[in-house]
């Protein structure tokens, strides 16, 4: 039951970006996420990699960030204050998405890094940008191809 | 679930895994049955993964580092479902593996 309304919020969150985007339905990339009843996409122009995350800012603890986040990230993370570990995890998430093998990539192969735009994710030798926002003590992060280094 | 006589803290390995999982779903021991897909049948999320890790780690009074977790999976699952694959079966054979490498690596 938990699984159909998953699919149903994601369906309808995909829906909506495409109509947000004005992309052709049927033609476009799209990533999408689900947590506790609630849906999100990501969605581009076809070839263009992008990585949705959804998670309940309260559910990432200082352990769970310390398993996943390497020092270096930790550091990039931390001017963003309460919610660093829950964007650091979210931001690992979706950069495996985008990256195209989230079993494989997830955390390792996802590295976080604090640019001059702020901040980005690497992952399988590609760059991508990063944004995120919050509401009602979840974080959507997500994470297009393209922007970084400088 | 196994039916294996692996005991930890003086209990069934199996129904230690039980209590672990529930505890991590905030479920009842009672709806954590053979065969059931974690993911597809129990709702959990990947985070819940890592919680597993982490309670199996107290449980069993060693580091468990995830990222043998999920060489674990790789191993055993690559190209399958791990929506559908993943059971407390799996759980338990995971710990099984670990204990085993464990006890190898004491002096």
């Amino acid at each position: 039951m938990r699984r159909a309304l998953d699919r149903r919020v994601s369906a309808e969150a995909e829906g909506a970006a495409v109509a947000a985007a004005g992309l052709a339905a049927g033609a476009y990339a799209v990533s999408r996420s689900h947590s506790l009843g609630l849906g999100a996409a990501a969605v581009a122009p076809v070839g263009v990699r992008v990585g949705v995350d959804l998670v309940r800012i309260d559910r990432v603890t200082p352990r769970h960030a310390a398993a996943v986040l390497l020092p270096a990230e930790q550091e990039a993370l931390a001017p963003e204050g309460a919610v660093d570990s829950a964007l650091g995890w979210a931001l690992k998430e979706a950069g495996a998405k985008a990256a195209g093998a989230p079993e494989r990539l997830f955390p390792y192969g996802v590295i976080i890094e604090r640019g001059p735009q702020g901040l980005g994710v690497r992952a399988v030798g590609r760059w991508f940008t990063a944004g995120w926002l919050t509401f009602g003590g979840v974080l959507c992060a997500w994470v297009r191809e393209g922007g970084m280094p400088d | 679930m196994s039916g294996n006589s692996t005991v930890v803290g003086g209990r069934p390995l199996d129904e230690v895994i039980r209590r672990i999982i529930a505890d991590v779903l905030v479920i009842a021991p009672d709806a954590v049955q053979p065969g059931k897909a974690l993911v597809q049948d129990l709702g959990a999320e990947s985070i819940d993964f890592l919680d597993l890790v982490f309670q199996l780690e107290d449980a069993l009074g060693f580091g468990v580092p995830y990222q043998r977790w999920q060489r674990y999976v790789a191993a055993n699952y690559t190209g399958k479902d791990l929506a559908v694959v993943l059971t407390p079966e799996v759980i338990e054979a995971f710990a099984v593996e670990v204990m085993a490498e464990q006890a190898l690596a004491a002096p």
